[in-house]
């Protein structure tokens, strides 16, 4: 999926000032709310936490709540399964009216 | 509480000496007879004249309250508390360890000058969350806190205070710490993980299937790791890898991958897991992507921190 990190390396799904662009296929299938509660720091990159502790890429990792960042995302998989079974449901219906 | 007889009595009745925090109502009963006394800034309360038998003494104060039934054949003095409980801290060697109460006021402490760790007894006088914290005499860096919860007297607590957790030390896992290893994924079962301690490593490999398919090995720690005590994963490792960053490492919601697109010479990583809660299984992945050539990591040592 390709997502584009600020310059604290924080996650956005949309194009902004001064952003780069990342394929990551760790994001596919995941929500906005869940993508935006990570940090991406590409390989040969270094970002410092505020405590000084340097961290160099290939690191995914939250730096929102990772447990409100799971219940987010089960959230919306269900939502993308309701609308799943619900395009299933239309598709025969259309299929039966010959439409 | 302790009782200590104090000689014999005497025809005009004995002599009862109640030690006990400051500044409380302490009242004496028996039968119909009931003698209330303040215990002032010494913590005493003396009460003279008192018949042989059964008797009640009660301690009243903020809100608290402590009785004991004793019984006089002479005089008599006791000590009464209101609340005790304890706290078993073992804490690594070389380091000063606090307890504070919730207020962050410290109710007790202890040094370890030791090489080794060190385990003492805490004992606080009132319910509430403790907090106990170990901190390095050589760096202040060093520190790990944890909390205790006391409700009831005559509790009794047992912590364990650790700057480091070890889950791999010179190619050895330590299994009290991960249990043991199931596979959780594998997209053509070729790749491996094997434990070389005469050689000082874990080796991940995974080779390529066929010229166009990578192949992917998934292993997951049957214990789950105590993240949410720790902010950060060292790993140090090296890799020999040809073509693309490859993921050989997952924690939670955390993912860890090489250092680049060409073999990584040795060297000791940090990973954030500090966005994480509660305890997070641990997976070890044998990684190449299509078009790579196969895949090998060699982690040494790997710890909590």
């Amino acid at each position: 999926m390709r997502i584009y990190i600020d310059s604290e390396y924080k996650c956005h799904v949309s194009q902004g000032e001064g952003m780069t662009v990342v394929d990551a296929e760790f994001f596919d299938g995941k929500c906005r709310q869940f993508i935006e509660g990570y940090r991406f720091v590409p390989a040969g990159c270094t970002w410092t936490r505020e405590d000084g502790v340097e961290f160099t890429g290939e690191m995914i990792a939250p730096f929102r709540d990772y447990s409100i960042l799971e219940e987010l995302q089960s959230v919306y998989d269900e939502q993308q399964q309701t609308i799943n079974e619900y395009e299933a449901a239309l598709s025969e219906i259309e299929q039966a009216l010959g439409v | 509480m302790i009782f200590n007889m104090t000689g014999g009595g005497s025809g005009s009745g004995a002599t009862l000496v109640v030690s006990c925090p400051a500044n409380v109502t302490v009242t004496v009963s028996k039968d119909d007879k009931s003698y209330t006394k303040n215990s002032g800034n010494l913590g005493s309360a003396t009460f003279k004249g008192l018949a042989t038998g059964e008797w009640t003494v009660t301690i009243e104060g903020n809100g608290q309250t402590a009785t004991k039934n004793i019984t006089i054949t002479a005089d008599y003095a006791i000590t009464m508390a209101f609340f005790a409980a304890y706290i078993n801290i073992t804490y690594p060697a070389n380091s000063n360890c606090v307890v504070q109460n919730s207020g962050g006021v410290t109710v007790a402490s202890d040094t370890n000058t030791d090489s080794s760790a060190k385990t003492w007894t805490a004992t606080v006088g009132a319910t509430g969350t403790y907090t106990i914290t170990a901190t390095s005499t050589s760096d202040s860096s060093k520190t790990k806190s944890t909390t205790v919860d006391i409700t009831t007297d005559g509790q009794s607590e047992s912590v364990t205070l650790k700057y480091s957790l070890d889950i791999i030390v010179n190619g050895k896992f330590d299994y009290d710490v991960i249990g043991s290893w199931t596979s959780s994924d594998s997209s053509s079962g070729l790749g491996s993980m094997v434990e070389h301690e005469s050689d000082g490593y874990v080796q991940l490999h995974a080779p390529l299937k066929d010229s166009y398919n990578g192949t992917y090995t998934a292993w997951d720690s049957t214990k789950a790791l105590p993240t949410s005590e720790y902010t950060t994963l060292y790993v140090d490792y090296s890799a020999v890898l040809n073509g693309y960053a490859s993921q050989f490492l997952a924690i939670g919601g955390v993912s860890v991958g090489t250092n680049s697109t060409s073999s990584d010479a040795r060297n000791t990583r940090a990973v954030d897991i500090s966005g994480l809660t509660g305890d997070n299984v641990l997976t070890m992945i044998a990684r190449a992507w299509a078009g790579n050539g196969g895949v090998t990591i060699y982690i040494y040592n790997m710890y909590l921190a």
